[in-house]
């Protein structure tokens, strides 16, 4: 990215979910994240358990409860 | 971010994505929760549309489930609050 940025009109994000990829995304000139997935969250590796809570949800009739421990995963992406 | 701009996407798959629709998998699924396999195929029955890329998604999700919205967006400004009460940088706007 450094070869472009004399000449560039166009900044780059990355698309990035988690820390390791938000690092690796500014190692190479990511100027930002220029799309989150949140539902990422709930694919892949580590996703068990937040997948389950929210399966838990959409087949229940009952609201929120066990939701709040669900968002706090979002919470560590956000930090890098 | 170190101070970068970060957009992020709500909830956006239909919900139907999430759960899945083979037997072996279901029944799996209905012990974990704890509720009957006829309920839980009935439920996912229940989530089943015609086109879902252009159906029950996105903020129209979001708009018949307000707890995910509140749930996400909650979130997002908690982790913030994280970072600005850390003293990092940001860039914060809406």
């Amino acid at each position: 990215m450094k070869l472009v940025d004399k000449t560039k009109t166009l900044g780059v994000r990355t698309n990035a979910e988690t820390p390791h990829d938000a690092a690796q995304g500014l190692k190479f000139g990511a100027e930002g994240i220029g799309l989150f997935r949140t539902e990422h969250m709930f694919y892949g590796s580590g996703s068990e358990q937040p997948l389950f809570l929210l399966r838990k949800m959409i087949v229940s009739k009952t609201e929120k409860s066990e939701n709040p421990l669900l968002m706090s995963y979002l919470n560590l992406s956000k930090r890098y | 971010m170190q101070g970068h701009p970060v957009t992020i996407r709500l909830l956006d798959p239909p919900l139907h994505e999430f759960v899945p629709h083979d037997t072996e998998k279901l029944k799996e699924l209905s012990k974990e929760l704890g509720i009957s396999l006829g309920l839980l195929r009935r439920r996912v029955l229940a989530l089943h549309e015609n086109n879902p890329m252009l159906g029950h998604r996105g903020v129209r999700l979001g708009i018949s489930y307000p707890e995910i919205t509140e749930m996400q967006v909650r979130a997002i400004f908690e982790a913030a609050a994280e970072l600005i009460n850390a003293g990092k940088k940001h860039c914060l706007r809406s």
